[in-house]
């Protein structure tokens, strides 16, 4: 029984801060409440705002770019991670020193990372930009790289992969460190070459790190929104405008907050689903 | 142990440090630009550094009192969730109930929700009760979206800690909570430690929520700085030098308890 009081707090705080919120935007899904248009305001509707979330064009292009955007920032991520990994897998003097250099861009808040890259990357006096431009890979300093639809986007991702490759560098390289060595040393007696060394031991004993690195990695970039925010706010038109902002508009621009409560909900539906599904991947990955 | 490094993976070691370093000198450089030199059309690299955009924005213009609500903010959050959240933790890794399962995945599955999934609804909760705008309203905001965080992470070393201690302790006589504190806590400090600091810089990054739920006077730091891009223009020494201001109790934070972050991620993550 005094157990219990352990755990009291926590799960009267849980009720207060999740379970009662999250109630009443689930009530709010189904009514029409729009602060800023004093007609709505809370009138019980239905499903009509699920049925207008199934229908409207913004949403389903809002996922696409989301989806797409999760996929692609964490593919380079783990790509240049795991290549980072394997080049820093050497113990040098100066070692621990780099490291905790490298990992800074992880450190930075996202509002101070999009900053820094707004300031490089903006039009006529983005130091960047003048180099970008010096070296062809970009038309002109007059460029602006946010307010060009499909730049807009692909831009962001890198900007994310800068700030969350040395993360990945981080977790694969302690991951690296951990491994045995005696399948390494017998590999080499059996006379493989660094590739079949790689492919054939490296990566099978690496799986469950990689397996973290890339669960954690999905799972937070779900949650995107300051870069998103300081620098395109949905981008072009709605070229960038990934979910978190999208209900971000909805609700505290628009402040419908009845459809947004139905987005919101969507959004939590999804993270949760993902958060599971790669949570039963990673338990079979690591039984295998 | 060979430890220089050959040519080819000391190059690319080099270059890795460069791409992740660079941008960020390159806005601390700036900020330290004299006018003349930050708007020259071909990016200048020699002058004379100059200190007045950081004074200029954190005592003239008063935003040295963003840094003190950043740094009350994510003290606040600190100390609520770990009130909370260790005694969650020892519970869940001492005690065995029905359904434990099942509630560590709800601890887990809300940590994992996007920021807006707990500002919102948040937000007309606080907006009933008062607490918009209120450094209690968003310290509890970050204790809810970090407790699941602070919960598997310190229990998953409290779990390596033996119950042999724990029966040891018993038979002296030792009540749960006497143990908890005496025995289990000193001897999961690093634990404690790393996910303090992973708990504090989350608060002294977060955005989203301290968008949502505070304002004016009460802002934290993160949130003041897009306030000063503006469509009719834009301090970029101010906003370099506030951004660099931002980053450096973080990069010390880093920095210094960089060995123990690395413990408390794999350590605890890959149980």
């Amino acid at each position: 029984m005094r157990k219990l009081v352990f755990l009291l707090p926590a799960i009267g705080f849980l009720i207060a801060v999740i379970i009662i919120p999250y109630g009443y935007m689930i009530k709010y899904s189904f009514t029409a409440y729009n602060l800023a248009l004093p007609r709505f305001s809370g009138q019980f509707i239905g499903l009509e705002n699920y049925r207008k979330f199934l229908g409207e064009p913004a949403v389903w292009k809002s996922l696409k770019l989301t989806l797409g955007f999760c996929f692609l920032a964490v593919s380079v991520e783990f790509v240049f991670g795991l290549g980072g990994a394997i080049l820093l897998n050497k113990d040098f003097r100066a070692k621990r020193f780099i490291m905790s250099f490298i990992i800074i861009p992880s450190m930075l808040s996202p509002i101070s990372v999009a900053l820094i890259w707004r300031f490089l990357l903006m039009p006529h006096f983005g130091t960047f930009l003048y180099y970008l431009a010096r070296l062809g890979i970009v038309e002109s300093v007059d460029m602006g790289i946010f307010s060009t639809a499909g730049s807009a986007f692909y831009t962001l991702v890198l900007i994310d992969v800068w700030q969350w490759t040395p993360l990945i560098i981080l977790i694969l390289a302690a991951g690296l460190v951990s491994l045995p060595k005696e399948p390494f040393e017998a590999a080499l007696v059996d006379g493989a070459s660094a590739l079949q060394i790689f492919k054939n031991v490296t990566l099978p004993l690496l799986k469950p790190t990689i397996a973290l690195a890339i669960l954690f990695r999905l799972i937070t970039v779900l949650k995107t929104f300051d870069k998103v925010y300081l620098l395109t706010k949905g981008g072009p038109g709605s070229a960038t405008e990934i979910l978190n902002m999208y209900s971000y508009r909805i609700n505290f621009i628009r402040w419908d907050f009845g459809y947004g409560s139905t987005i919101t909900l969507f959004i939590l539906f999804i993270a949760f689903t993902a958060t599971i599904l790669l949570l039963k991947a990673i338990e079979s990955v690591k039984s295998a | 142990m060979n430890k220089r490094l050959s040519l080819p993976r000391g190059f690319g070691i080099l270059l890795i440090l460069a791409i992740f370093i660079v941008p960020y000198v390159t806005v601390l450089i700036t900020s330290l630009k004299p006018m003349e030199a930050m708007f020259a059309t071909k990016p200048v690299w020699m002058f004379r550094p100059v200190l007045e955009y950081y004074f200029d924005i954190l005592i003239q213009k008063g935003y040295y009192r963003f840094i003190i609500n950043s740094f009350v903010t994510a003290i606040g959050t600190l100390s609520l969730s770990f009130a909370i959240g260790i005694p969650m933790a020892y519970a869940f890794s001492r005690f065995r109930f029905f359904g434990l399962r099942k509630f560590k995945l709800f601890v887990l599955l809300t940590c994992m929700a996007p920021p807006i999934g707990i500002a919102f609804p948040l937000y007309f909760v606080f907006a009933r009760i008062g607490l918009v705008g209120t450094h209690i309203g968003l310290i509890i905001a970050h204790t809810g979206i970090n407790l699941g965080l602070v919960v598997l992470v310190v229990e998953s070393f409290m779990s390596g800690i033996p119950k042999e201690m724990d029966e040891a302790a018993m038979i002296e006589g030792a009540g749960a909570l006497t143990m908890l504190v005496k025995i289990i806590l000193p001897l999961a400090k690093p634990g404690l430690v790393a996910t303090g600091v992973l708990v504090f810089i989350f608060s002294w990054n977060e955005f989203l929520a301290a968008l949502v739920l505070t304002h004016g006077g009460n802002s934290t730091l993160p949130i003041v700085i897009p306030a000063l891009i503006t469509h009719t223009g834009t301090l970029w020494g101010q906003v370099t030098a506030l951004c660099i201001v931002s980053t450096i109790p973080v990069i010390v934070l880093a920095i210094f308890i960089f060995k123990h972050l690395i413990r408390g991620l794999t350590f605890g993550a890959l149980k």
